[in-house]
This record gives structure tokens, sequence and C-alpha cells, in this order.
């Protein structure tokens, strides 16, 4: 297939989906289905006051930019505000609004006296689909991760959204990959081009890691897609998981790698002659370089064996074609 | 490249048109926000590295311009339009462009514009001309020799290099919600991703007699990505319904470069630049991928929830072979020429995948809850296995299926089989339990070991000790066994059955890797993994945490290769609110990773057989140490209420590289340390002129220090048989700063 018919493949399965956008007619005759079903959630036994209750009080930023988000769109018959407003959430605010030492029924975050799941089960009721659909078994779940730990929904962008500053969220609590970003080698996260999300789903994806595909490799193909292959000649390692040589959160060597070549290579290689010699300062200038020295300067064993993650050429079972 | 900014431009008229036409239907009030940045900032120095990923690489001015417009219909108005608009970095090789807009609960489109360069070193040289084409020439005049020691106007030949590549992306997609219950939903990400990076060229016909030069190679890629998804989501059950296609195209398919050396005694005399001996690299051939997957979650009671996934996935690639060599005068073993045929035109090379999952969540009692997950994903290669008479480095004649050169594809298939079980039980109101246990088990087919087993078991707690402080703490043991080593097998299924019968030396050549070697990714393992961490909060404005993980694992049956390996880190993180004004953030970051393996250093032809002896006095145990500190804080100050804010942050990253021969080899040293030192200070103020306009003010320092051997005090020679491209360490102390004004509303 050329280039531009592999294109036009792409971008039509793509587009299919605007086909169904003629039919949108239809979404406004069933509208009205949804507001008839949607029902205030039952958190406490209270009475409901509206949320012109609750802003009487609650008028300051960041609470009332509630407003100013997907959340409050009452014309939406989806959202909390369609239904009960800030109750749909909070629970009834009747008991609370008539005596404010008296909590509302579900507190978001920090100091809620809620668990986690049952915080989370207030925003899985309209969210569980999707990305969410295995939430429970995610490790998020296991460590008692609420949706309002790494989310504000008080906000007229939540920070999760916003390329720079969601890995500062996900660094709160994953402070090993915080390091590793800042080494020398590392994928563009500080610079805000590659976010945690483009890899990871932190809602619990059914791959390793809560990564957002079945494998890691699988993952790293969805930008490195000239390793996929497969190819001629495979190199084992490579085909078993990229993580077997590469950190990738970030490392001091060279593209991410674990441990500088030729050491990293020789955890597996291990022949005769040149993979079995023990490289050291000796090969190293200011001694004379020797063909042992080509080894240990520049690409290491790359300066002979480029292909390392496999290759097409015929001639190429040593990788070096 | 050069079309970049044009693409750029375009993307962002075509996206940011339509949404405003959509809004002009709207008679109601919108709520709008936004910020509109302009600017200009100045850099001191040149650094491909302190550029890296932004593409502040050169001295000199350049554009500050950020952009968001957030634009929504009221919360309680008819409407739901919506449209949002950001531009991030617009005066930079880094910039962004981000449109959405649509009906909420109804459709959202949105078209995206990326570009991400990556420079990695401009103080390269090379002699050959055509960098970033197809084909490297060497100057007219070059003077070939047998070793880089006869290359005698290398150095007068030698021209600059920059390697650097861009990824420039374009993505569109579209959501429709169907009804309540259904939504449509695609998206399409076109990148294309050009520029130069390195890559080794060799010639010779064994390991004692190669000839290399690192080169420059083209980056000339695109890749086509499409998902198609449909959803389904009621209060019990959810699905999701996905199809992915991935295309890729590399627009440049090899690399041919002239030969810069004179033929060796081993080679064949056309292999020499004075007959004009040249040498061709396969790049990346093109692929592609295709995968449906079908998710399901059902809550079959308000204590139990199943989910699941079957996911189908198949990889393709069938890009033409080149022919055996470029090397017009080689001959097959008869002497014909040219040489015999590839045994196919192209691969035909299929990888097909299943990946299956069925867990179950559910909460026994008030204060139990149970996991438990079966996940079976296969990896099946169908790629067809064929005998291939190399012809190593366009350097020799083509041999026979009798010789060892001729060689089997392995085209590898994985199977794994994985259960995990999770137990929580919450102890009190404030201290939960939880046990854990997963077992693995995975098949490889065409390795060393086609069975490995692990068992892990581990066990959690977490409680709030007291109102201000919480803190929880794990442990987890694994054990992993595999079925018997068989290290001649690789060997043996990549070599043609005419050689290995026929001859004479089997079964002693039939190792690829010394039979005491474990590869350490099957080998037996027994892993610790330990977790802790902290959180005292004595006030609401003070926060102190203390989080750390060790992980040591044991390879205690591999003589050779690696034996141990540990990672460990420990943090210490505070965020401190002084007072309305201002508040303080930092974290302190220890963190190592040591890996311990052995090796039999063998330099001439000493046959070693499983039975054969160890032999003690060629072996050497080298141990690996990366420590590092990482640091870095925030001081936000308000100095001037609601006129003038002052951030003030600072990011510090310190990493040795320590190595060490416990046993070791007469004439053996280990190599020196590598060390990399950043600090990164900067410091940005926000004067309010007035409502809704601030002069931005910042300035940071950036400094870069590294010590890496590999890179250090050699040029472009780097051995007799190699020469690179000679660049340095990479190194800066650059000062960047800004100015610009901000609009808000």
């Amino acid at each position: 297939m050329t280039g531009p018919a592999r294109f036009l493949t792409a971008a039509v399965t793509a587009m299919l989906p605007l086909a169904a956008l003629l039919s949108a007619g239809s979404v406004q005759a069933q509208e009205g289905a949804v507001a008839q079903s949607a029902q205030p959630l039952q958190l406490a036994q209270a009475a409901t006051v509206g949320s012109e209750v609750c802003l009487e009080c609650h008028d300051e930023a960041p609470t009332n930019l509630i407003l100013r988000t997907p959340h409050a769109q009452t014309a939406d018959s989806r959202t909390p505000f369609a239904r009960g407003g800030c109750e749909t959430c909070h629970g009834p605010g009747g008991n609370h609004a008539d005596n404010p030492s008296v909590p509302i029924g579900v507190k978001f975050g920090a100091g809620s006296e809620a668990t986690a799941a049952a915080q989370n089960e207030v925003c899985l009721t309209c969210h569980q689909g999707g990305k969410r659909i295995n939430w429970q078994m995610s490790q998020h779940a296991s460590a008692d991760r609420t949706c309002a730990s790494c989310h504000n929904v008080h906000s007229k962008k939540d920070r999760m959204l916003v390329k720079a500053k969601q890995a500062d969220v996900c660094f709160g609590c994953h402070r090993e990959q915080r390091a590793q970003s800042l080494k020398r080698s590392h994928h563009p996260i500080q610079e805000g081009k590659v976010v945690c999300s483009d890899c990871h789903n932190p809602h619990g994806s059914f791959g390793p890691s809560q990564l957002v595909k079945n494998s890691v490799n699988e993952t790293c193909f969805q930008c490195h897609a000239e390793k996929r292959g497969p190819f001629l000649w495979e190199h084992a390692p490579v085909v078993d998981n990229c993580a077997n040589c590469h950190v990738p959160h970030g490392s001091s060597q060279p593209r991410m790698l674990k441990v500088r070549a030729p050491m990293l290579c020789q955890q597996c290689h291990t022949e005769g002659f040149h993979p079995s010699t023990a490289y050291g300062a000796q090969h190293l200038p200011p001694n004379a370089l020797s063909n042992s020295s080509s080894r240990i300067l520049a690409k290491g064993c790359m300066n002979c064996h480029p292909a390392i993650h496999g290759t097409n050429h015929p001639s190429g079972p040593r990788l070096t074609r | 490249m050069k079309s970049s900014k044009s693409k750029f431009l375009l993307v962002s008229l075509a996206l940011s048109t339509w949404p405003m036409s959509a809004m002009a239907q709207q008679a109601s009030p919108v709520t709008t926000s936004g910020e509109v940045e302009v600017g200009i900032g100045w850099v001191t120095e040149d650094s491909f590295k302190f550029g890296e990923y932004t593409g502040l690489e050169e001295s000199g001015a350049y554009f500050v311009g950020n952009i968001e417009y957030l634009r929504r219909s009221p919360y309680d108005g008819d409407s739901t339009t919506y449209f949002e608009f950001q531009g991030n970095n617009l005066g930079l090789d880094s910039r962004s462009v981000y449109v959405e807009g649509g009906r909420q609960g109804r459709f959202s489109v949105y078209g995206e514009y990326d570009a991400i360069p990556h420079l990695r070193f401009d103080d390269g040289q090379t002699p050959y001309s055509g960098a970033g084409s197809t084909i490297l020439s060497l100057p007219p005049g070059w003077v070939p020799g047998g070793d880089t020691s006869g290359l005698t106007n290398l150095t007068a030949s030698l021209q600059g290099l920059e390697i650097e590549t861009e990824r420039e992306r374009i993505g569109a997609g579209f959501s429709l919600n169907l009804n309540p219950s259904w939504t449509l939903s695609t998206a399409f990400r076109s990148e294309e991703k050009t520029g130069i990076d390195t890559i080794a060229g060799i010639f010779g016909s064994t390991g004692g007699n190669m000839r290399a030069a690192v080169l420059p190679r083209p980056v000339d890629y695109t890749t086509h990505q499409a998902e198609l998804a449909v959803g389904y989501s009621t209060d019990r059950l959810q699905a999701d319904i996905r199809y992915n296609l991935s295309l890729f195209d590399n627009n440049k398919d090899s690399l041919t470069w002239d030969n810069p050396y004179t033929a060796n005694a081993a080679w064949d005399p056309s292999q020499d630049f004075n007959n004009g001996g040249q040498g061709r690299m396969a790049l990346e051939p093109n692929n592609s991928a295709h995968n449906l997957s079908v998710s399901l979650g059902y809550m079959l009671s308000e204590q139990t929830r199943l989910a699941g996934t079957v996911s189908l996935g198949r990889m393709i690639q069938d890009d033409d072979f080149l022919p055996y060599t470029v090397n017009p005068n080689l001959t097959d073993s008869t002497g014909l020429n040219p040489p015999l045929a590839l045994p196919r035109s192209s691969l035909d090379g299929e990888v097909n995948t299943i990946h299956a999952t069925l867990g179950v969540t559910t909460r026994l009692t008030q204060n139990a809850d149970l996991k438990a997950a079966y996940t079976y994903d296969n990896r099946d290669n169908q790629t067809p296995v064929d005998t291939y008479l190399t012809i190593p480095n366009d350097s020799i004649d083509q041999g026979t299926t009798a010789d060892a050169r001729a060689r089997r594809n392995r085209p590898y298939s994985i199977q794994t089989h994985k259960v995990e079980l999770e137990a929580g039980y919450r102890l009190t109101e404030d201290t939960k339990l939880t046990a854990e246990y997963e077992f693995e088990a995975v098949n490889r087919d065409l390795q060393e070991v086609d069975d490995t087993t692990e068992h892990t078991l581990g066990a959690k707690v977490r409680s709030s000790l007291t109102q201000t402080l919480s803190g929880s703490f794990s442990y987890a043991f694994s054990t992993r066994s595999g079925s018997t080593y068989d290290t001649t097998l690789p060997y043996l299924v990549s070599h043609d059955p005419d050689y290995l019968t026929n001859t004479a030396t089997l079964p002693d050549d039939a190792y690829e890797q010394n039979p005491y070697l474990r590869k350490y990714y099957m080998a037996d393992r027994q892993q610790h993994l330990i977790k802790g961490g902290l959180t005292y909060f004595p006030s609401d404005r003070l926060v102190l945490g203390l989080n750390g993980s060790y992980r040591l694992a044991n390879y205690d049956d591999s003589v050779l290769g690696l034996t141990d390996s540990s990672y460990g880190s420990a943090t210490i993180d505070a965020s401190y609110t002084a007072s309305r004004r201002v508040s303080l953030s930092g974290f302190l970051t220890y963190d190592m990773m040591e890996s311990v393996q052995v090796g039999w250093q063998r330099p001439g032809f000493v046959t070693i057989l499983p039975t054969t002896p160890v032999d003690t006095a060629s072996l050497w145990e080298e141990t690996i140490t990366d420590q590092g500190i990482t640091a870095g804080f925030e001081v936000a100050w308000s100095a001037i209420e609601d006129s003038l804010d002052i951030v003030l942050d600072y990011a510090y990253s310190n990493i040795e590289t320590e190595f060490k021969f416990a046993t070791q080899l007469a004439g053996v040293l280990p190599p020196p340390d590598l060390t990399s030192e950043l600090h990164s200070v900067g410091i940005r103020g926000d004067y309010q002129l007035r409502e809704g306009m601030i002069v931005r003010l910042g300035y940071r320092y950036e400094t870069l220090e590294v010590e890496d051997f590999a890179l250090a005090n050699v040029d472009e020679v780097i051995a007799p048989a190699a020469f690179a491209l000679g660049n340095g360490e990479p190194e800066y102390d650059a000062h960047v700063v800004a100015g610009s004004l901000v609009i808000s509303f």
C-alpha cells in the first residue's frame, strides 16, 4: 500500500462516524427521556435545598467556579446540575444549611470523612464507562486513591487535563518517576510535551502498570512504530519487553538505557572474543586506543551492531545491517 | 521540516474558524475566560542539550506566545455550546495548538497540532556528504586506509553535523452522544518524524576484521493512527468496543555509504574504497497494526463487579527485502554472479496477538473486599521461517546452506497466563490490611527457556495512625523458576540443518553464548520489594512526607550474566503555607540502582561446554551503581497583594555511576565514574498593571555538567577499526530572560 493510500485508509476509518452525525436529530428526540430518568442520589437523610442556597455562602472561588465547568451545564441532562445541582454529588444539604457546623453529606478530597470508595462511587455514578471501566481493579483503587486526589472539578480547567500541569499531580505520589524525569536522558515530561496519560491510564486499564495498551511494547509503539516490525531478524529481549533495557521515565545513561553499553549487552552476551572482554579504563584515553575501545567509546556495542531493535536486511542476523 | 511553520499556521487557522461560526448561532450570553501572553525572550548560549525538547537551542531572541481561550454557555442557559483554544510555545519549535468545541452532551470535535523537537547534539563531524539522504559519499581525494591510522585526510575532510529530529503531529477527533447510553467517537493522528540520527556502518566478515564508521542516518517516518470506538454505559453495564489502526511508513528504506577503508585480507577485494566499495543498511520497514478490543463491566450486585476485555491484534510487515548485498561483484559459492536469490521477496511477517482479562471485585462484608483477575496474553508470531544465505556486511562471497553464515530467522512467540488475587480487610476504621498473590506463567518460543513460572506473595498495611499521621508499608516476595535452560537451542534453530548435520565441530560449537550464562529476563530469580511511606500533617499549613522503596533481585543460579540487581529510593516532601501570601514546597530524593554481573573473558578459541569447569581465573565480576540526589523547591510569594506575585523555583539532579570490579583480571581497571549534574533556577514575577493586564518578567539559569568517558578526551577516531562523530559531553551554562504582557479575561 502506498503512503497516500495508507493515509486515506486511516483517514476514512477515522471519519466513519461522521455519517452518524447525520442522524444527530434523533439525539434531541431522546433527551427528554434522560431528564425524566435522572434522579438525585440518595446520599443522606436530609432535605434538599437547591444550589442557590449553597451558593449564598459558597460564593467565592474556587467553589463557585463549578458554574463555569461542564458539570454545571443544566441543559446537558447528564450533568449533576441537570439533576440536583451541588447536592447531586455532595448529598442533600438541608441539615448543613440549617446549621453550617453539620458537615455536608459527602466532602471530597483531603479532610473528607467519607471513605475513598464512597467518594468515588459518587463520581462513578456517571463516569464508570469508557476508560474507567476497570477502575475497581486498578492499582489506584487498591491504594484508596480518590478521584479528587487528582481531579479538581471546581476549576475552569482541571489540572489533569493541562499538559504542562498533569505530571506535577502524578509526581505528588510517584516520586521515583519525578526524580527519573530530571535525569540527563528522559522523555520530555518536564518540558510538557509528553504527559503521563500518554502511556498510562490512571483509571485502570487491562494492561500492566495501568498502561494504555495491553503491553509495555504496544504502548511504546504508539510513538515508536518503527520498532514494531515484525522484523526478519528479531532481538529477543526487545520483543519480550522494551523495559528489559530502557527506563522509560528517565536515566542517566544515553537513550534511557538502564546500564551503559557494553555492560548492559554483556548481561546477556558472553560468547568468546569481544563480548566476553572486561571493558574498563584500560580501553580509554589517555591509554592507546585499541579495537576494544570501539566497544566502550561513543555508541558502545552499537558502533557495530546498530540494528539493535531488529532488522529486515537479509544479511543482518548479527544486527549489523 | 521547512514546512513546519506553514503547516502549523494552516492547521491553526482551519481549526479555529469553524467553532466561531458555530458559536455565533447562540443568542444567550456566554462565559468566557482566557489569557493571551505576548512577549520576547533571550537565550544566552547555543546549546542543543539545553534546547533538547523546547527548541531553545540558539542564542538570541525568541517570541513568547501563549494563548488560552475558554468559552462556555451559561450554566443555566438552554445551550451547552463550548469552545476551547490552547496555543503554547507559539514562538518555538515546540509549539502546539489544541482546539475543541461542540455541544456538550451532543457532540464534540477537536483538532490539534503538536511539534516536538529532539535535538541530540550539534558538535558532530563527518567526512561524508549527503547527511539526511539515503546516500553518503566521501569527498574527492579521500585517502582510504586499512584502519583509521591510514585515513590521513579524515580530519581535513570533516564537516559539521547536527543530529536532530522533529515530530510534527496533526490530529482530529469527533465524539457523538447517540443517546444517553451510547457514544460514538473517533480519533485520527498523523505524525511526520524527520531529521537526522546516528547509525553505525561496518564492513568485514567476522568480529576480528571489522571496520566501522558512525554515520548520519536519515529519519523520515510517517505514522497514521486512527481509532474508532463505540461506548455503552448504564448503571449496571458498561461496554467499550474499540478498533485501532496504525500505519507506519518509512520514506527512506535504506542507507548506502562509501567504504572509507581499503579491503582487509579476509574480505573480497571488491569491498575496497578504491574499487568502489559500498555498504547498504536496511532502515526500518513499513508496517501496520490492527487491534479490535471489546471491554465490558457489569455490576452483578451493589457489592460485586465483573470487568473484562478481549483484544485481538495483528501486526503486519511485508516490505520488499533489499538484496543480500549492494556489492555487485560478490558471487555465490560457485562463483556465479549475482549470488543466489533470496528465499522470498519479502518477509510476509505477521504477529497475531490476543489479550484477554476477566476480573471480579467484591465487597464480602462491610470490612472485607476481594479482587481476582485472570489474564491471558499471546504474541503468536506467524512469520515464515527460511534459510538465508547471508553475505556479511557486503564483504565476502555467499556461502552455502552448509555454511555457518546460512541462518534461519527466529520469529519469537510469547504466551502468558497470569492470576492475581487481592484480599483487603479493614481492621479498624483507620487501618486496612491487604494480602496479595500473583501467579504468572510465561511460555517462550525459540529461546533458551520454554516455561517460566513466578509466584508473588505480598502484604500491605495502611493506617491513619493518628489524626495527623498516616502511613503505609508493604512487602512482597516473588520467586521465578524456569524449565530446563537449553543453552544450545538458539544456535540449533538459527542454523540450517545442512550445516548442523555436516559440521564436525558440533556439539562443541552449538552454544550461541557461554553455557554458564542465564539471560536475566528468563533466569530463575528471587525478588524482594519493600515500600513504605509516612505523611504527617500537623496543621492545615504544613504537610511532611517520607516515602521509600527498595527492590532486590537475586539470580542465584546464574553463574554468568546478571547475578543481582537492586533499586531503591527515598524521598522527603514538604509543603508549607506560611501565610495567605506565601507558600513553599520542596522535595529531596535519593535513588540508587545497582547491578552485579559476571563475565568469563575468553580472548581466543576456547570451547566451553556445560561440563567444562569454570575457569575462575578468567572470571570478572563488575558492580555498576547509579546513585542520585534529586531535589526541588518552589516558593510562591504574593509580594504586593493583588499586584505582584513572585515565584521562585529550583531543580537539582546529581547522578553518579560508579563501576567496580570485585573480581579483577590482570590489566583490567574499572572505567571512571559517569556523572551528570543539573541546576535549574528560575524566578518569575507577575505585576498587575490593572485588572486583567499583567507584566511578566522571568529569568532562568540552567547548567548541566557531564563527565562521560564514552565522549570525553576522544575525537572522531575511537579505535583502529572505527571512527565516530566526535561529539563531546553535552554540557551547557544557559541564561534565559523573558518579558511579556499577559492579558486575561
